[in-house]
């Protein structure tokens, strides 16, 4: 073999361990942006049931102004619920939803005991909006877990993860509901 | 030697050209196939051909008259054991429901007695949840109810592209959200010139050698084209091909003999959701 021809191969092979890295790299880059970007879908859906509350709170207030405590609930959950989105941290977004989800709950118990409430447009209008919120924020989620799911198998499995130890691309966590909020509710006029 | 050489990087190339585009998705409930009819979906059976006639010319008329919007509706018999909301979620985004997601999908389960009425994402703008749950909880309901299955779909329907009309008559629908493929392959563009170069090297020195030999009488050459076939196996294997199925079931509306289907719409899952 001449040097030449060594020379040459030698180039092929720096070459192909280049964009062997390259492509690798581009993937785990791809796959962490993914979950990124369904992050961000989950923290909008999140706010946008966020401030659709106060409206819903006044709404309650004009018919039921003494359920103090309930109100009070709410208000803490989506006070930490703002919280955890100004931290962007997954899991206490998680935990500050299913709160936040427990006391609408609460909130909606206590409507059955006022006629007129439950019977009033703004209301009913906003019982849907908020209904289509957690249904936006369920969607949100399913999206977001599916692509932390395939970052996850990425760099878990070869060759991702070479690159992952590489770049040091850590395991990312699933947006874990609590199984009380899984469910969406369904608004009923029965 | 030689030869081994190359075979071995090209195998290597494959490998990782096939490697790199290994990619799993997963799906949940089994969404059939949007019928060549595209805007009624009767997939429970509910409506006569007649019925469906009229829906049809409603819809298409919608879609003609105002750039792309689509309003489909679709029965089914059974989720699956899926809930309402995200089977219907699904459902749009497969059937790419509106131009610049400018549609609304009505779905209706007839034995679990859901429906759920999808509003795009664009088209939330004109149809906001309140309204959607409204209207499916004014024309749609009451009928479904008493299992008029068919009059309380063709109502809904009826009052969604009257709703859409009233609020499109006169507006021009703006081109909306495309989805940004900002990534620009500028290193890609330079890995590639800089294999090309190589390449281009490797070819010059393997003709000047093969002069040489013929110059200096013949050992068993070997042939310059298969250096080049190596290349161009894995760049055909990179360009994966992706087929595009349309299954043609029997048109009952047949408009020029053509078939009907979705344009890019996706859903956030926007839209309101009923038992009855």
């Amino acid at each position: 073999m001449s040097k030449k021809t060594r020379e040459i191969i030698g180039i092929i092979l720096l070459g192909v361990v280049l964009t062997v890295i390259i492509i690798g790299r581009n993937n785990v880059v791809n796959a962490y942006e993914d979950v990124k970007l369904a992050e961000a879908k989950v923290q909008t859906m999140l706010q946008r049931r966020s401030d659709l509350i106060p409206n819903l709170v006044t709404t309650v207030k004009a018919y039921a102004d003494h359920e103090e405590t309930v109100f009070t609930e709410i208000a803490e959950s989506r006070a930490k619920l703002a919280n955890s989105i100004n931290n962007s941290s997954m899991s206490e977004m998680a935990e500050a939803d299913a709160e936040l989800s427990q006391a609408l709950g609460k909130l909606l118990v206590l409507v059955e005991s006022y006629p007129e409430l439950k019977a009033s447009e703004q209301f009913t209008n906003l019982q849907y909006e908020i209904a289509g919120s957690e249904n936006r924020i369920n969607i949100a989620r399913i999206a977001y877990n599916e692509a932390v799911m395939r970052y996850n198998k990425y760099i878990k499995t070869a060759p991702g993860i070479l690159y992952a130890k590489l770049f040091e691309y850590e395991e990312m966590r699933y947006f874990e509901a609590d199984p009380r909020s899984v469910s969406v509710p369904v608004v009923n006029f029965d | 030697m030689k030869r081994t050489f190359r075979s071995w990087i090209s195998g290597l190339l494959l490998a990782l050209v096939m490697s790199s585009f290994v990619c799993g998705i997963a799906c949940a409930a089994t969404i059939p196939e949007h019928t060549s009819n595209f805007y009624v979906n009767d997939f429970a059976g509910v409506f006569t051909d007649e019925q469906i006639k009229v829906m049809m010319d409603k819809a298409v008329k919608l879609c003609e008259e105002h750039d792309g919007a689509q309003v489909v509706i679709t029965t089914i018999s059974s989720l699956e054991g899926e809930t309402v909301e995200n089977y219907a979620n699904q459902m749009y985004n497969k059937y790419k429901i509106g131009k610049d997601s400018m549609g609304v999908l009505v779905l209706m389960s007839v034995n679990d007695r859901k429906i759920r009425v999808e509003v795009g994402r664009t088209m939330q703008v004109y149809i906001p949840d309140s309204k959607a749950g409204k209207l499916m909880n004014t024309y749609a309901i009451p009928k479904l109810k008493q299992n008029m299955f068919a009059e309380g779909l063709m109502d809904l329907q009826d009052a969604l592209v009257t709703e859409i009309k009233a609020n499109l008559s006169g507006t021009i629908v703006e081109d909306g959200e495309e989805e940004n493929e900002f990534y620009i392959p500028v290193l890609w563009i330079i890995v590639g010139l800089v294999i090309f170069l190589i390449l281009l090297k490797l070819l010059e020195s393997y003709i000047e050698e093969k002069e040489r030999s013929r110059r200096y009488s013949s050992y068993g050459g070997w042939s310059g084209s298969s250096s080049s076939n190596i290349w161009y196996t894995s760049n055909s294997s990179s360009s994966s091909s992706s087929s595009n199925s349309s299954n043609n079931d029997s048109t009952i509306f047949s408009d020029d003999s053509s078939s009907f289907s979705g344009f890019d719409g996706c859903s956030d899952g926007g839209g309101a959701s009923g038992d009855f």
